[in-house]
């Protein structure tokens, strides 16, 4: 594999463009997310980033600033959210000695280096990745955990290999439960996630090389991550490099421990009730956003208005979604076609604008499968899975 | 195999030099000696972007901390790191209340 590692005249152009950048000025203004001890710095070129909300520096939490939302249906790569656990950050790997080792309860072992997995046939996905605990910090009451806004989501094309593929070719023996993903982060407890056979087997999970056209960047998880389409990013392992299958489920911490949502239907609970039981995290509720317009906006009185936004579900493609001014009476949204069913969908609509004073705006969305955004949020003692129906307050002169 | 690695366009590993953004210290005035170890892991952000919380809370996390990640808390330890996260919040509370809500 020698003659596949970067030339060294190669390895010192590259070195020289991003040493530059290392000593190059840092914008930083403040911020202030809409909670109580929400002010943040708003960063430009941490990371390798452009301007990102910065929640922690090491290991790396970055919040996607909102506005974002509304330049397009793809997320940039380098706006996107980033979220570490631990400290060992794998920031160095050497692609020539780089294995994905699939074991366990399998027919063959298997010990795939890149171009293994570069000769299978690639797929291609449009997916939004969401943090299990997108808007903690609307939490009430509030939670402790990563205080973010509503910007731990984003939206690419993610392309690899069928994880099918890989597990096809070591053949899963009869018996098989689970299948555990492993990566380079090996802080303890090493970070690791388990999805049941039948998920894992869904040819539009993939391992990803790349995001909207680019090689992974190692915050997202080069040289190869985990992408698991309309379940929460928690299980879209990045520097994915161990396969285990599993003859029973995974007891490992961060499948029995962390990431897990009372048992109830809405995966709810009341503030300050007993304990109650807990099932892992899954998939993504829908949700939709405004993103033309925030909280606060002046509109003139007596005009349309046009409003526009974003709407997911990681539980089935979006069927609809309606605004209102009261909760009560909605009306419909047109929806664009674009965007699939895993991604974000594009909405816009014609607000009249009343008279001067206070007006509100609400949104909500509805999946095929028929569940459909709650107006008043839920609560978990995790802060995860947030999808109450979002609301502005206009100003109307 | 030089070929299929370009395609994927994963011939060269990313080169992580970037912007470094100054970690904030974690002021550590009044402090137990134990409570050095917070920062071990993570930055200060982690601590003072918290919402106010209970010192049964902050007890819940240092003991988080010791039993799931390991951090190295002596039982004798626990009470006066959880006490000191929960006196210096409230300071942290107050300035916060004074800051600009943006829409």
């Amino acid at each position: 594999m020698d003659h596949f590692a970067p030339s060294r005249r190669h390895f010192m152009g590259l070195l020289g463009v991003t040493a530059a950048a290392a000593f190059a000025p840092l914008r930083a203004t403040d911020v202030q997310l809409p909670f109580d001890n929400g002010e943040r710095r708003m960063v430009d070129g941490f990371e390798g980033k452009g301007q990102m909300i910065l929640q922690r520096t090491r290991a790396p939490l970055l919040e996607t600033p909102f506005e974002v939302y509304d330049r397009g249906l793809i997320t940039p790569v380098d706006r996107f959210y980033v979220r570490w656990h631990t400290a060992s950050t794998p920031r160095q790997i050497d692609i020539s000695t780089f294995r994905l080792n699939v074991h366990g309860h399998v027919e063959r072992e298997l010990s795939l280096t890149l171009a293994d997995i570069a000769s299978l046939p690639a797929r291609e996905v449009t997916a939004v990745s969401q943090c299990a605990g997108n808007s903690r910090g609307l939490f009430d009451p509030r939670v402790p955990g990563a205080q973010w806004g509503n910007g731990a989501m984003g939206n690419a094309v993610w392309r690899g290999v069928s994880l099918r593929q890989v597990l096809d070719r070591a053949g899963l023996k009869a018996g098989s439960v689970a299948i555990r993903f492993r990566g380079l982060d090996a802080a303890p407890p090493q970070f690791g996630k388990s999805l049941g056979v039948d998920v894992a087997r869904n040819d539009d999970v993939l391992l990803a090389t790349h995001m909207n056209g680019q090689p992974l960047p190692w915050v997202h998880g080069f040289p190869l991550r985990l992408v698991v389409p309309g379940w929460f990013a928690t299980y879209w392992v990045k520097t994915v490099s161990d396969i285990e299958v599993l003859t029973v489920e995974d007891d490992n911490y961060w499948m029995a421990k962390a990431y897990r949502v009372p048992a109830t239907p809405d995966g709810n609970t009341t503030p300050g009730a007993p304990a109650v039981a807990t099932t892992p995290i899954s998939t993504m509720p829908p949700r939709s956003f405004v993103t033309n317009l925030r909280d606060g906006d002046r509109l003139r009185a007596h005009r349309l208005q046009v409003i526009r936004g974003i709407a997911f579900s990681g539980k089935a493609a979006v069927r609809r979604v309606e605004w209102s001014n009261d909760g009560s009476s909605w009306r419909r949204c047109s929806l664009d076609t674009e965007g699939g069913a895993y991604g974000f969908r594009r909405w816009h609509a014609q607000m009249p604008v009343g008279s001067p004073g206070q007006q509100r705006l609400l949104v909500r969305a509805a999946d095929a499968a028929g569940n459909v955004q709650p107006l008043t949020a839920g609560w978990n003692p995790g802060g995860f899975m947030r999808n109450a129906v979002e609301s502005l307050n206009l100003v109307v002169t | 195999m030089k070929a299929s690695l370009l395609a994927l366009g994963l011939a060269i590993a990313p080169i992580t030099v970037s912007a470094q953004v100054a970690e904030p210290p974690l002021p550590l005035a009044g402090a137990p000696p134990s409570a050095a170890v917070c920062t071990a892991c993570h930055s200060s952000e982690m601590i003072d972007y918290q919402p106010r919380l209970t010192m049964a809370q902050w007890r819940a996390t240092v003991l988080k901390m010791k039993a799931a990640y390991g951090a190295p808390v002596a039982d004798k330890d626990v009470d006066d790191i959880a006490k000191w996260l929960a006196s210096r919040q409230v300071n942290a509370g107050q300035a916060a209340a004074g800051l600009r809500r943006l829409p």
